[in-house]
């Protein structure tokens, strides 16, 4: 187990390079560059500037330079906050994104589980009707259009939450944010739980389970439930990944000061050093998240264990 | 009174092109310590009989006709009443033993909690109990398949575990859908021995749902034979094989090898294929495939006859 765990740590590490890579180049690539402000810069201004943050190197060497950075964790300067680091800018923002990212993720996992097994449990009843509309509109509606009809709604029509901000960090700031960015994962994870729930009822060992006389709560609990979580298991992956790009929308949404408002402002200011940080910080989770869930699937499922 | 008492059992199954009738009504009894024998080609209605019997089937599937167990009604009973049956008084072994274990359970705790259900046992107890289970049914180092997942056994294993399984808590009546067809020829016989003893010793009731001829006649005896949906002749095994009355049993028995017989030529079949579930018949279902038939019994519902000890549904009876 720890030399399965090691090699695939030693896989995301190419990964993470040709991640980083490509991202490097596609930065640069993208047209102007961190001093294209409105106003136009004096010519030695902007060539004192350049040369101050390396930019007036080869490409080649920048990004060497910042390769060799990388293997001390210093991702640079930022261009935006110009007496901040990209590493401490991180560090502010990211308790707010995890807090977010996170809840998100443990609301959808919840709710997404309980209403597919309480859809496959009512199948083609009323209840699975209800639920499975619910899910088809969460599915479709993406994120940047749930975020204002919340905001609208629980904001402005019922005065109940604030519209934006963090406040203190307490819940009634959070709340908002943290739904809209759930919700299409929710919807995702209810409608795999219900095809997955239904396959694994009509398998032939929950027949054997029935025959052997077994309560339909313990043939559920013990014989359906853990093969019917597989499938949602191995989405737990995706489901990071869109909660990622989902808070970088809603962070700006909701004016929230997490690393994705950083990531739009570090992008459209041509801020290199921040977004390529913040690439770099969702890249890994991605990649340690996609191993902790293989792992957790080898914990549920004998047969995919590894020797 | 009969252990078992079945009576124009019918199973439909409701699909998008309307009703299927898989079990056309099946009327038979079971003793104590005896052994029927259920043969036929596969989509006779065999298994289809017993998950109907037992509340088994699919969602779409619907059973009417009575089914008496020590005098209680099966059918249209409760879940809960039937949970302390199944498992416990009637166990039933199935015929895809390989699907049949959950795959995230060991098999331990899969033989085990049926002792812990049924019986209120302590799970190191129950393991215990599990464990010389296993013994009996022939399977080598018995502690360690405990703590196995049902991928790491072998498909001969799996089934034995299968019929350990239904075998634990000393069931009044065994069902068995093809147990053993899995199995090589000399688990074969001694899961067959195995069932022989129960019968005796344990005056077990078994209902063996094959189409292998030989293993029925080495332990049931009764045959009930069925074709289509309906059981077409039934009597004592003996009798059956001796001198068997309707023409389909003819052909069944005509195809089997027998080591005693000289083979000259290839085995012979009856020629044809069974009727679709969706076909109807208002005669005999056999008719298309049967040498003796006539029109009547293209039209005319077969009743049944004797021949000895022998009934069979057939005009042409005896021929």
């Amino acid at each position: 187990m720890g030399g399965y765990i090691l090699k695939r740590l030693s896989i995301g590490i190419p990964t993470l390079l040709i991640i980083v890579t490509a991202s490097f180049f596609l930065m640069r690539a993208a047209p102007g560059g961190p001093f294209d402000a409105e106003v136009d810069l004096d010519p030695l201004v902007r060539a004192n500037l350049e040369a101050s943050y390396g930019l007036d190197q080869p490409i080649g060497t920048q990004y060497l330079r910042f390769l060799d950075g990388l293997t001390h964790f210093d991702f640079g300067p930022s261009t935006t906050y110009p007496d901040r680091s990209v590493g401490e800018l991180i560090a502010d923002g990211l308790p707010v994104t995890l807090k977010l990212g996170l809840t998100a993720m443990l609301l959808a996992t919840i709710i997404g589980l309980l209403a597919g097994v309480i859809a496959a449990r009512n199948r083609n009843g009323v209840l699975d009707g209800a639920i499975m509309m619910l899910a088809s509109v969460g599915i479709a509606v993406p994120n940047f259009v749930v975020a204002p009809i919340l905001t609208l709604l629980f904001g402005i029509t019922l005065q109940l939450l604030p519209v934006a901000g963090w406040g203190d960090g307490s819940l009634r700031y959070w709340l908002l944010p943290v739904v809209a960015l759930a919700l299409p994962q929710i919807a995702a994870i209810a409608r795999i739980t219900r095809s997955s729930m239904l396959e694994t009822l009509s398998a032939d060992y929950v027949r054997t389970a029935r025959a052997k006389g077994m309560p339909e709560r313990r043939v559920l609990w013990r014989h359906v439930m853990r093969s019917a979580f597989l499938p949602v298991m191995s989405y737990l992956g995706p489901v990071a990944a869109n909660v990622v790009t989902g808070s970088v929308i809603v962070e700006q949404i909701f004016s929230l000061p997490g690393i994705g408002r950083f990531f739009v402002q570090g992008a459209i200011n041509r801020d290199y050093g921040l977004v390529m940080g913040i690439v770099i910080l969702y890249a890994t989770v991605l990649i340690l998240l996609n191993l902790l869930v293989d792992i957790a699937y080898g914990w549920l499922d004998p047969r995919a264990r590894v020797k | 009174m009969a252990l078992l008492d079945v009576d124009d059992l019918r199973v439909t199954f409701r699909t998008p092109r309307g009703e299927l009738q898989a079990v056309k009504g099946v009327s038979f009894q079971v003793e104590p310590g005896r052994c029927l024998g259920i043969v036929g080609e596969s989509g006779s209605g065999k298994s289809q009989t017993m998950l109907g019997l037992l509340g088994l089937l699919p969602e779409n599937g619907v059973v009417s006709g009575s089914a008496l167990f020590e005098g209680q009604e099966l059918i249209g009973m409760p879940r809960r009443t039937l949970d302390r049956l199944r498992g416990d008084r009637i166990s039933l072994v199935f015929q895809d033993s390989i699907t049949g274990l959950t795959p995230h359970m060991r098999i331990g705790d899969q033989l085990a909690e049926m002792l812990q259900v049924h019986r209120g046992l302590k799970r190191k107890d129950a393991l215990d109990n599990a464990r010389s289970m296993l013994d009996v049914v022939r399977i080598s180092e018995p502690e360690r398949r405990l703590r196995q997942y049902p991928h790491e056994l072998s498909g001969g294993m799996r089934q034995r575990v299968m019929i350990a399984m239904a075998l634990l808590c000393k069931p009044l009546l065994l069902i068995a859908d093809e147990p053993t067809t899995a199995l090589d020829v000399t688990v074969q016989a001694t899961i067959i021995q195995q069932f022989a003893k129960l019968k005796q010793h344990a005056q077990t009731a078994i209902i063996l749902i094959t189409h292998d001829l030989g293993v029925v006649a080495g332990v049931c005896d009764e045959v009930a034979v069925m074709y289509s949906g309906r059981i077409v002749e039934h009597g004592p095994a003996a009798d059956l094989f001796a001198a068997p009355a309707h023409p389909y049993t003819r052909g069944l028995l005509a195809c089997t090898p027998r080591i005693d017989r000289p083979m000259d030529g290839p085995l012979p079949t009856i020629p044809g294929t069974p009727p679709p579930i969706s076909q109807s018949f208002s005669g005999c279902a056999f008719a298309p495939r049967c040498a003796h038939a006539d029109d009547a019994c293209a039209t005319t519902r077969p009743h049944v006859r004797r021949q000895g000890t022998l009934s069979a549904a057939c005009l042409k009876v005896p021929l």
